[in-house]
């Protein structure tokens, strides 16, 4: 049996290593997983200690970090159409800077962006600075004029600012499915859009809970997006995420 | 100065005109406009403004390009920018503030990262730049890269390429070009009167 003394120091090694692949100072296949594996293997018999378990441990974690560095790599090559990174790095090394530098405008499309300050801006910023009161005035503010201290916010405030509902989530819910199923299938912005803002973010929200929940289907993509009504909940065995922007219209 | 009248391009409708101010008009870290932020303000034929902007923009050798957030998922969605659709002499190189060295230190920096798998130690960067173009220019030149966002550097000092990198510069034709170069080119001497170029951005 390999003495544990020399297993300890192999061990440290391998792990030296595989720490250098995933920083990028060695090259991935530096290390030959399936043979460091079997020096593991080799070793394990003779651990006793939690400290040499632990060594052993953290070396299969290093050589796992290190299979998918290498699985990186091989992938990456393959993008490369089959060119060597290696020889791509000598290669860089090598090239004159002014070949280096004709090769990059050649595959260059810079961003065109404009800076520009417009007559309303500024007008816009002076009427701003005109009514802003001086440093000093604002520093010496009358104290009554600070907003009130902190006070602990009761359900009725909150009912108030529309955060909670008296109703009951779920009330709002079962409402809202029983309006849904007397459509049967709808379009989805019919379905939730209000003349007040809120009030379709609100029903989009309902109908969010309603869709992941599987109370409703939403078929279709893009702006055209249908809402069907299901009889039952009905348990969904996998889910799909779908983004739906809601904002207010710069023309409205 | 006023244009001959067959040269005035028709007004442009408001959504059109809002998209470009969008799209121009840097509003935040990034130029550009995100995709649901397009949406929102142009409503439901964004597409097809869009379109219109692409055309308006072919007009000036400029295009329209959707670029995915690096490091984001593919469903995050996507930035919309205006870049230039050909490509720049290298006479007009200077017009764009880099210095050649700083152009050759980058192209560099682009393939050096690519030919390591996408992420590379600072220090190894610093050393190819600094083999052409010394130490102390080495490391204000990767500053410089990472600021503009050519590159981006994560907590554990790995140099990996940043969001412009994706967006302007053909990565793909970059690695073939490079591979294909001739180790023993010369310097064009177009390229080297832009060594004295006044407006060095870094």
């Amino acid at each position: 049996m390999p003495s544990v003394v020399e297993g300890r120091k192999k061990l440290r090694e391998i792990l030296t290593r595989c720490h250098a692949i995933e920083e990028r100072r060695l090259p991935p296949f530096d290390v030959d997983v399936r043979e460091a594996l079997h020096e593991t293997t080799d070793y394990f018999e003779g651990w006793d200690s939690v400290e040499d378990l632990s060594l052993d441990a953290r070396v299969l974690n290093a050589l796992s970090r290190v299979l998918q560095v290498q699985a990186a790599r091989i992938e990456y090559e393959a993008t490369l159409f089959l060119a060597d990174p290696q020889m791509l790095a000598d290669k860089v090394a090598r090239l004159p800077p002014a070949a280096l530098a004709r090769i990059f405008l050649e595959t260059w499309h810079p961003v065109v962006e404009l800076e520009q300050v417009t007559p309303e801006g500024i007008e816009l910023a002076l009427r701003y600075w005109e009514s802003m009161p001086s440093w000093a005035d604002r520093r010496h503010e009358d104290p009554e004029l600070r907003p009130p201290p902190p006070k602990r916010v009761t359900d009725e405030d909150l009912a108030a600012l529309g955060i909670l509902s008296r109703e009951g989530f779920f009330s709002f819910l079962g409402a809202m499915w029983d309006e849904l199923k007397a459509h049967g299938k709808v379009d989805y912005w019919r379905f939730v859009r209000r003349t007040e803002f809120s009030e379709t973010v609100r029903r989009a929200y309902g109908v969010s809970f309603l869709v992941s929940y599987g109370y409703a289907d939403l078929d279709g993509s893009g702006d055209d997006l249908q809402l069907v009504a299901k009889l039952e909940r009905e348990h969904r065995k996998s889910s799909q995420s779908l983004a739906i922007a809601l904002g207010v219209h710069a023309d409205a | 100065m006023r244009m001959p009248e067959e040269t005035i391009a028709p007004t442009p409708p408001d959504k059109v005109r809002r998209a470009l101010q969008l799209i121009l008009f840097r509003r935040g870290r990034r130029p550009g406009a995100r995709d649901w932020e397009l949406r929102n303000r142009l409503g439901k034929d964004h597409d097809a403004v869009l379109a219109r902007v692409d055309t308006l923009l072919g007009d000036l050798d400029l295009k329209l390009k959707a670029v995915s957030e690096p490091g984001l998922a593919e469903d995050a969605g996507v930035r919309y920018l205006a870049i230039l659709r050909g490509t720049m002499a290298p006479s007009e190189a200077r017009l764009t503030g880099w210095r050649i060295d700083s152009l050759a230190a980058l192209s560099a920096s682009l393939a050096f990262v690519l030919a390591k798998q996408g992420r590379v130690p600072r220090e190894d960067l610093e050393d190819l730049i600094g083999e052409k173009l010394g130490r102390w220019r080495s490391e204000t030149l990767v500053d410089a890269f990472v600021r503009s966002g050519y590159m981006f550097e994560d907590d554990s000092g790995l140099m990996a390429l940043g969001w412009r990198s994706y967006a302007e510069v053909e990565l793909k034709d970059l690695i073939a070009k490079v591979l294909a170069a001739k180790g023993t080119e010369g310097v064009d001497d177009d390229l080297e009167g832009l060594h004295d170029a006044a407006l060095d951005r870094p």
